[in-house]
């Protein structure tokens, strides 16, 4: 039986810092073009950075097991998609030495008999050291239909509302647009003007840019504070925008609650925190949906169509991630 | 008067991407502007993915227009393929009667090798002249292009001296010290640049806790500027975000007698009021392509004396400041970083003498700004101009050669450690 003991959890996260290397080739891992593909069709959200902690998606374990043998600590970048998947593909862990990090907006998805190897992070960043107060706001938002609904979207921005005056300079970066696939891009066409017009209508009295990557490479966030709608968490918690925003200084415009437990620094100004503070585990449905559930994760799944898992799979995740979302603090 | 009537400046359309070179590029058209205000003077931009008929299209523009001098004056895109095209078009025109092309280089000369080499037919086919930033990039560069005449030339960027320069000292030093909590009695040293592998900011921080044993100062050491995971991309050795930092905090570890704040990026606004509330700019950067080294002339300008490593550009700035203290570098090595007994016993001495009075720094300021202001170098501009020699390269030498074939064959990790020692021996 795995360990419970926060304490030893954290030593095997110490152990792997002491040792880092830089020649953490993620390249080595991934072996598939099909899981390429997902990365691909995630992109820049799903661009690798580096922490001793192994960022990874889980969905590369799928075509990599060896690398859960070699890396004893893994922080998993899922959505509730990707990582409802991963659970179900695996009730319980292979074996006792790696450590799971899960994002903890998810904590109720983590299955009992997994939580022992599990520690949950929420994000940290530090203080500013002089102003308390920028001007320039820069949003970023995933455009994908299913992970941000529109009427969702509408809601982020609602709250958004009272943290931005009018004399604020937005600017909105439409992530995710690097590179899409086949398919589903053609949905989401639309949808990218159509977020265009609810952020407009919203903050018609501010000034707007939309940027494309390299106006973003070339802003100086530490002049900035961030927000990212992501309400959903349908595809990734853990975004390399975020990572390199709060690197280059950026501030979150909305203030995080903070967690106590272990610090892990990313960059000078931002972390993770690492904690157990699970919320009770739920199964999201009943043993019927489940032998459905269970059926489903044999069935062959077309990577070629960005089907990253059946419909009816998809569908079912949507509804939790939907549930998770109105359950917590909105 | 310069004898040109009808000149040309060539910037790239969109800002760069690269911090320095912003100030760099908008610093030299504001100096060729005040130094041709008389003339027909004309800045033509150019988009980021300059393709063949964009450079068609720009010379058929200088063609039509009878200019007489053009000015490249940006680090990117390189005009290779604007050479080419000024070659192929003007053919029929006798050599003496082209336009003269003056070419400012940067500090990714080395790393553009193979654009320099699809040129090298026309490179010998046109009236040049290449202006370095500093003596040892211009010895550089004459490393690798030979001609007749002499083509390469020394000029150093510009600073602002709209932004740095010494002008409410008094009220930045004592507001910055007091937001920084700096007491009286402790002495502040300063660097600003990329945090980076090659800019050593590691072995700054690790002298700065063993100084402690050979100086009784009590220091503070501020540290401003981005992260950067660029790593050393000669050697195949490339990062993601996060690499530097991570590679940074086994250093922090052993770090317990210090006091070091890390600031972050700060705009330009918030550089000057670092530079006045500082006593020293330190920099130990053996960064590959550290042509001229803008954040220790703008410390100059804003009256910062500076303790720096004798390396590549950074060696040039004795020439604008007799307050510029030099650390010798370990060259035998493709890893090369300064003498550490050196650099202490260099920094100890200079406490001593710090904090200089106000006079003196404002006239560390006076003296940077007279070489290094936009407006000094528009006068100098204008002076040189008419004196400047333009030819054609005549051939390429056995480095150059080699360093493309090496580029071509590894894009990805270029250089051995040979041939790095044997490109940077004059750095």
């Amino acid at each position: 039986m795995p360990s419970t003991d926060f304490d030893f959890l954290i030593k095997k996260i110490q152990e792997v810092t002491i040792t880092p290397s830089f020649e953490l080739k993620l390249e080595d891992f991934i072996a598939r073009y099909l899981l390429n593909k997902f990365k691909e069709y995630l992109s820049p959200d799903s661009d690798p950075y580096f922490s001793s902690l192994n960022p990874i998606f889980s969905i590369e374990l799928e075509y990599s097991p060896r690398r859960v043998e070699l890396l004893k600590v893994l922080s998993l970048r899922d959505g509730v998609m990707p990582l409802l998947k991963f659970f179900t593909l695996n009730p319980r862990p292979k074996n006792d030495n790696t450590v799971y990090i899960v994002d903890s907006h998810l904590s109720s998805l983590v299955p009992l008999a997994w939580r022992g190897s599990v520690l949950l992070r929420s994000l940290m960043v530090e203080k500013t050291k002089f102003q308390n107060r920028f001007n320039q706001k820069i949003i970023f938002i995933s455009p994908s239909e299913i992970a941000n609904p529109l009427s969702m979207v509408q809601v982020e921005l609602d709250t958004l509302s009272s943290f931005i005056t009018e004399e604020d300079e937005i600017f909105i970066y439409l992530s995710s647009v690097k590179l899409r696939g086949s398919g589903q891009a053609q949905k989401d066409e639309a949808w990218g003007y159509k977020i265009l017009q609810l952020i407009n209508k919203k903050f018609n009295k501010n000034e707007i840019k939309v940027l494309n990557w390299n106006e973003y490479s070339g802003l100086n966030l530490s002049q900035f504070e961030y927000h990212f709608i992501n309400p959903l968490k349908y595809f990734f918690t853990d975004s390399f925008l975020l990572h390199d925003a709060c690197q280059k200084g950026a501030k979150p415009l909305i203030d995080i609650q903070s967690s106590t437990g272990y610090l892990h620094k990313i960059s000078m100004n931002h972390g993770f925190i690492l904690h157990q503070d699970f919320k009770p585990y739920d199964q999201y449905g009943n043993e019927q949906l489940l032998d459905i559930i269970e059926e489903m994760k044999y069935e062959k799944i077309d990577l070629k169509k960005n089907e990253f898992c059946t419909p009816e799979f998809s569908s079912w995740a949507l509804d939790v991630a939907k549930s998770i979302y109105f359950s917590s603090a909105h | 008067m310069s004898k040109y009537k009808k000149i040309v400046s060539i910037v790239k359309e969109s800002v760069s991407s690269w911090k320095s070179c912003q100030s760099i590029t908008s610093n030299l058209v504001a100096a060729y502007s005040k130094a041709f205000e008389e003339k027909d003077f004309r800045v033509l931009t150019v988009p980021n993915a300059f393709n063949r008929y964009d450079a068609y299209k720009l010379v058929q523009e200088i063609k039509n227009n009878d200019i007489e001098l053009i000015i490249w004056l940006d680090h990117q895109p390189n005009p290779a393929k604007f050479i080419n095209e000024l070659v192929r078009q003007f053919r029929d025109v006798d050599f003496s009667q082209r336009p003269k092309l003056i070419i400012h280089i940067f500090g990714d000369f080395v790393l553009d090798i193979t654009q320099w080499s699809s040129c090298e037919e026309s490179l010998q086919n046109w009236p040049l002249h290449f202006i370095t930033a500093s003596k040892k990039q211009q010895q550089l560069v004459e490393s690798m292009f030979f001609s007749k005449e002499s083509i390469i030339s020394t000029r150093a960027f510009s600073v602002s001296e709209k932004i740095f320069n010494f002008d409410s000292f008094d009220t930045n030093r004592s507001q910055l010290r007091q937001r920084l909590q700096v007491e009286k009695n402790e002495k502040v040293l300063l660097y600003t640049g990329r945090i980076s592998l090659q800019k050593n900011v590691d072995s700054l921080v690790k002298l700065i806790e063993s100084i402690h044993l050979f100086s009784d100062d009590k220091l503070v050491l501020l540290i401003a500027g981005p992260w950067d995971d660029i790593l050393i991309p000669y050697f195949g050795k490339r990062g993601i975000c996060g690499s530097y930092f991570h590679y940074y905090s086994k250093t922090m570890k052993s770090i317990k007698n210090s006091k070091i704040i890390f600031l972050g990026n700060q705009s330009s606004d918030e550089l000057v009021c670092l530079y006045h509330a500082s006593d020293i700019f330190v920099s130990f950067s053996t960064y590959n392509d550290e042509d001229f080294g803008m954040a220790p002339a703008e410390a100059l300008c804003c009256g910062l004396p500076c303790l720096l490593s004798d390396w590549a550009g950074y060696s040039s700035f004795i020439d604008y400041s007799e307050n510029v203290k030099l650390v010798s570098v370990n060259k035998k090595t493709s890893r090369p970083s300064v003498i550490a007994h050196e650099a202490r016993n260099a920094l100890v001495g200079l406490l001593k003498t710090t904090p200089y009075p106000k006079e003196k720094r404002k006239k560390i300021s006076e003296v940077a700004l007279s070489y290094l202001a936009v407006e000094s170098s528009s006068v100098e501009i204008l002076k040189n101009i008419d004196t400047l020699k333009f030819d054609c390269v005549e051939s390429f030498s056995e480095i150059f050669k080699n360093l493309n074939i090496c580029f071509k064959n590894n894009p990805r990790a270029p250089f051995t450690d040979k041939l790095f020692m044997e490109t940077y021996a004059i750095y």
